[in-house]
C-alpha cells in the first residue's frame, strides 16, 4: 500500500475529496511530483459524495472569491466532462417565490446575480411553469438561471483522481496525516502518516472538515471548522423523467434552501436541510428531519411522493468562518489552504488552476508536460445511451447487465474495480458506476458486485468493503 | 418477461391466443424456484410444445412505445410487442421502503443478498437480526452458521431451532453503529428497544421487483404477474398468473 520510505514529493495534497483530487489532477500534468494522502479508504468519502451535484452559476454576491471561482469554472463543464467521461447536464434552475416576502427576496437576489454578470431571467409564475411543468401553482414569481447544471460529483472526483494517477501522482488511502514536520525556518518539510514519513516542499490542505486540525498540526492559522449536516431523499428515475429543472426556494443567509433537484442518473434529490454542529463523521439519517424536508419540497413540486423514495442519505458541509479558502497560510510559508463549504464541486476546476498559479508565483515550473494525459478512456454507460443496441453491437462482450435497476454492465463494473484508482468496496463500485444504487438497492446484484470486486483484487469476498467506513462484508 | 413459475405459467396461458416470447435474464428458467423444480420442468416443456419462444440470458431494460429493449451477450435488440407481461419476481423491502433510518454502515443486507453470500460460506456475523418471516427469512435461517445467534424481528416466529430470540409485532426503525452495524432499534406501538447485532438481514414486506424503465408503474400495455406474500406455493403462483393474464388475449390485437 505505501510507497518507498523516505520518498520525496514536490507537493503533498491532504484529502482526496473533489478539491484535493482536482488540484492533484492539475499539478500532476506539470513537472511537479504529487502525492495525495487520504484518511478514508477511497476518494470522495467526505462532503464530496454527500452533496447535490449542482454546478452553480451563482452562489455568493460579488465581490467575493466564491463568485470569481464559480465564474471561472462554469463555462468549461461540457468540455471538461466530455474529456473525463463525467455525466453533466446544463439544465437550468428556478428560484421561486410564493408571496410578497419572496418577491422582495427575488428582487435582492436578482440585483446580486446581475452584478455578478451571471445569466438570469425574471419570469412570472406562468412562465416558470413553462420551464418546469411540475412547479406548484402557488409560485407567483421566479428567477430562471439557464447556466445552472447538474453533475455526478463522485464521478467527477474519481475522474480527477484517475487523471492525477495516470499523470504519475501517487494516491494513498487509509493514510491520515497525523503529524507535520517543520524545519528550522518554520517551513513544512514532511508529513507523517501511520506507515510513512513523506518529505515534501509544499503541503496543500484540502482536508475538508479536517482542515482546521491539519492547520493546527502544521503550526498554521487557527481555522475553526464545524459540520453543517444535510439530509436527502432520493426519488426514483421513474419520477425523475418528468422533472426538467432544479427548483429552489428563495435562499436564506445560510443556505440555498431545501430544493428539488434532478441528478445525472435520472433520480431526484429532495433536500438538503442544514443542521449546525454535531459529529463530523455522523452520516445517519433521521425520520424527523426527512419528514420536514419532504413537506418543504412538496410545496415546490406538489407531485413528489415518498412512494417513489429509493434511499435517504446525509453528509456534512465543511463549514468555517471563511467559507472559501484558497491561499497560502499567513504563518507557514509553504502551506496552501484549499477549502469550500458549499460550492466545492462547482468551483473545483478553478481550484486546480488557482493552486497551480499560486505555485507559479513562487517560481515553480508549472508548465504542462508535453506527454501529459488530458482525457480518460470512455466506458459506455448504458443508462445514458438513447440506443444501447448500436453502442453494444460494437462490443457485444460488454453487453452483460449486472445491475438491472441502474442498467450497469459487467464491463462498467470491471472498469470501476480495475482502474488506476480502483473501487475496493461495494460503496466504491456504486460511487463509480451506480451498481447497487438503484430502486432495489442491490437486492438482486449486490452478491455479484461483491464477487467481481473480490476477483479483481484477489481477495476473499468477505473482505470486500461495504459501508462508507472501514467495514467489510464478512464478520465473524 | 421473467421465466420464473409466474412467467412460465402466463406465457403458456397466452400461447394459445398470441405469439409469445419469454425473456429471462438468467441462463435458465425457474427464477426463485430453480430450474430443476418439477413444476418448472413441466411448464418449460409445455411452453416449448406450445410454441413459446424462450430467450435466455437477456436482460429487459426499457419498455418504450411498445418496444422492449433487450440486452445480453447473445441478443441486443428492440423487440416490438403489443403487450408486456411483467413477471419479474419479488424481493424484500429496502430500507427506504420500510422505512429504516439511521447509520450507513457495513452489515445490513437484503435477504436475497444474505442468502447468496451465506450459500457461498461467507460469514456475515455472530449475531444476526433477521427482519420478517417467510421465503427469504427461511432461506437465511437455513444457511445461518451454527455458531451464530439469530434474533427474528417482526413477522411470524418461525418454528426453527435456529432462532434464539424473537420480537413479533416489532418493526426495525433505526440502524446504529460506526463502521459496522452494532445495534438495530426496533419499535412496536411506540415502544422502542435496541438489540445488539453485527448483521441485519432485511427479509420483510415482499415487494414486486420493478426494473424495466417505462414499466415501473401501471400502464395500459403492461400487466404485472407478481404475487407478493410471505409464503407461496407453486400452485398459488401458477393460479395467480393464469388468472391475471386470463382477460388479456383479444385486447391489443391487431
Ligand atoms: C448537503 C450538502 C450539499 C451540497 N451541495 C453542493 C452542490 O450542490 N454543489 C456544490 O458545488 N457543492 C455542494 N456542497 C459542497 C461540496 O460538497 C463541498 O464544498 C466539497 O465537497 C468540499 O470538497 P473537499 O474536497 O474540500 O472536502 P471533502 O470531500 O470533505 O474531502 C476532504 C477529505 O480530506 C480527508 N482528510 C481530512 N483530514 C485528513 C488528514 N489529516 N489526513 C488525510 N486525509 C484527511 C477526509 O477524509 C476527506 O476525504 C454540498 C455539501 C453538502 C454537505
Amino acid at each position: 500500500m505505501s510507497g518507498p520510505l523516505g520518498r520525496r514529493f514536490d507537493v503533498v495534497v491532504v484529502g482526496a475529496g473533489v478539491l484535493g483530487c482536482a488540484i492533484a489532477a492539475e499539478l500532476a500534468q506539470t513537472a511537479l511530483s504529487v502525492c495525495v494522502l487520504e484518511a478514508a479508504p477511497d476518494v470522495a468519502e467526505g462532503a464530496s459524495k454527500a452533496n447535490a451535484g449542482i454546478t452553480s452559476s451563482f452562489y455568493a454576491p460579488p465581490p467575493s472569491i466564491e463568485c470569481e471561482l464559480i465564474g471561472e469554472s462554469n463555462d468549461g463543464w461540457e468540455e471538461l466532462c466530455g474529456r473525463l467521461n463525467v455525466p453533466y447536464r446544463r439544465i437550468g434552475a428556478l428560484t421561486v417565490a410564493f408571496d410578497d416576502d419572496g418577491v422582495r427576496g427575488l428582487d435582492e437576489l436578482e440585483t446580486q446575480v446581475r452584478a455578478a454578470g451571471v445569466k438570469v431571467e425574471r419570469v412570472t409564475g406562468e412562465q416558470a411553469r413553462r420551464h418546469e411543468p411540475l412547479l406548484t401553482d402557488e409560485c407567483i414569481d421566479a428567477l430562471y438561471y439557464p447556466d445552472e447544471g447538474i453533475i455526478d460529483p463522485v464521478r467527477l472526483t474519481w475522474a480527477y483522481a484517475e487523471l492525477a494517477a495516470l499523470n504519475g501522482a501517487e494516491l494513498r488511502f487509509r493514510a491520515p496525516v497525523l503529524d507535520v514536520a517543520r524545519d528550522g525556518d518554520g517551513r513544512l518539510s514532511a508529513v507523517v502518516t501511520p506507515e510513512d514519513r513523506i518529505a515534501c516542499r509544499y503541503v496543500v490542505n484540502a482536508a475538508g472538515i479536517g482542515s482546521g486540525a491539519l492547520s493546527a498540526l502544521a503550526g498554521g492559522e487557527e481555522i475553526r471548522m464545524w459540520p453543517r449536516k444535510g439530509q436527502y431523499w432520493i426519488l426514483d428515475r421513474d419520477f425523475g423523467q418528468t422533472l426538467s429543472r432544479i427548483v429552489l426556494p428563495v435562499p436564506t443567509p445560510t443556505t440555498r434552501g431545501i430544493e428539488v433537484a434532478p441528478t445525472t442518473n435520472g433520480s431526484v434529490l429532495l433536500g438538503p436541510d442544514a443542521e449546525e454542529g454535531g459529529d463530523a463523521e455522523d452520516r445517519s439519517t433521521s425520520a424527523g428531519n426527512l419528514r420536514k424536508i419532504f413537506a418543504e419540497t412538496q410545496r415546490l413540486v406538489p407531485t413528489v411522493s415518498l412512494d417513489r423514495a429509493i434511499k435517504t442519505y446525509a453528509g456534512s458541509r465543511p463549514a468555517a468562518d471563511e467559507p472559501v479558502r484558497l491561499r497560502f497560510d499567513a504563518r507557514v510559508d509553504n502551506l496552501i489552504h484549499a477549502g469550500n463549504r458549499s460550492t466545492g464541486v462547482s468551483t473545483s476546476p478553478a481550484f486546480g488552476r488557482r493552486v497551480k498559479a499560486l505555485l507559479a508565483d513562487r517560481g515553480e515550473n508549472t508548465a504542462a508536460r508535453p506527454d501529459r494525459v488530458t482525457s480518460l478512456p470512455p466506458v459506455p454507460r448504458v443508462l445514458l445511451e438513447a440506443d444501447p443496441v448500436t453502442v453494444l453491437d460494437r462490443r457485444p462482450g460488454d453487453a452483460m447487465v449486472v445491475c438491472v435497476c441502474e442498467q450497469v454492465t459487467a464491463a462498467e463494473i470491471t472498469a470501476a474495480v480495475t482502474s488506476a484508482v480502483p473501487a475496493r468496496s461495494i460503496e466504491g463500485v456504486r460511487k463509480r458506476c451506480r451498481a447497487t444504487g438503484g430502486r432495489c438497492q442491490g437486492s438482486i446484484c449486490m452478491a455479484g458486485v461483491i464477487l467481481l470486486t473480490a476477483n479483481a483484487h484477489g481477495i476473499d469476498p468477505g473482505q470486500v468493503g461495504m459501508g462508507p467506513g472501514g467495514g467489510s462484508v464478512g464478520c465473524g | 418477461m421473467g421465466a420464473g413459475l409466474a412467467g412460465l405459467a402466463a406465457a403458456l396461458e397466452l400461447a394459445a391466443h398470441a405469439e409469445v416470447e419469454l425473456v429471462e435474464r438468467l441462463p435458465a428458467a425457474g427464477g426463485s424456484w430453480q430450474f430443476d423444480h418439477p413444476a418448472v420442468r413441466d411448464l418449460v416443456g409445455r411452453c416449448d410444445r406450445a410454441g413459446v419462444r424462450l430467450t435466455m440470458g437477456v436482460t429487459a431494460l426499457r419498455w418504450i412505445e411498445r418496444r422492449l429493449l433487450l440486452i445480453g451477450p447473445g441478443t441486443r435488440a428492440w423487440r416490438e410487442a403489443d403487450h408486456l407481461v411483467f413477471a419479474g419476481g419479488t424481493r424484500p423491502a429496502t430500507p427506504a421502503e420500510l422505512p429504516l433510518f439511521g447509520a450507513r454502515v457495513a452489515g445490513v443486507f437484503a435477504g436475497t443478498v444474505a442468502h447468496h453470500l451465506m450459500e457461498a460460506h461467507i460469514a456475515l456475523g455472530r449475531h444476526l437480526a433477521v427482519c420478517g418471516s417467510g421465503y427469504w427469512a427461511d432461506l437465511v435461517l437455513a444457511e445461518a452458521p451454527s455458531h451464530a445467534r439469530v434474533t427474528v424481528v417482526g413477522g411470524d416466529v418461525p418454528a426453527s431451532p435456529r432462532v434464539a430470540a424473537a420480537w413479533p409485532g416489532y418493526a426495525p426503525v433505526e440502524v446504529r453503529g460506526r463502521d459496522r452495524v452494532e445495534q438495530l432499534v426496533i419499535e412496536r406501538d411506540g415502544h422502542a428497544r435496541a438489540i445488539d447485532c453485527d448483521c441485519v438481514v432485511l427479509a420483510a414486506d415482499q415487494r414486486p421487483i420493478r426494473n424495466v424503465d417505462g414499466a415501473i408503474t401501471a400502464t395500459p400495455d403492461v400487466t404485472y404477474v407478481q404475487l407478493c406474500a410471505d409464503t407461496l406455493t407453486p400452485d398459488a403462483v401458477v393460479d395467480h398468473a393464469i388468472a391475471t393474464v386470463a382477460g388479456l388475449h383479444g385486447r391489443n390485437s391487431t
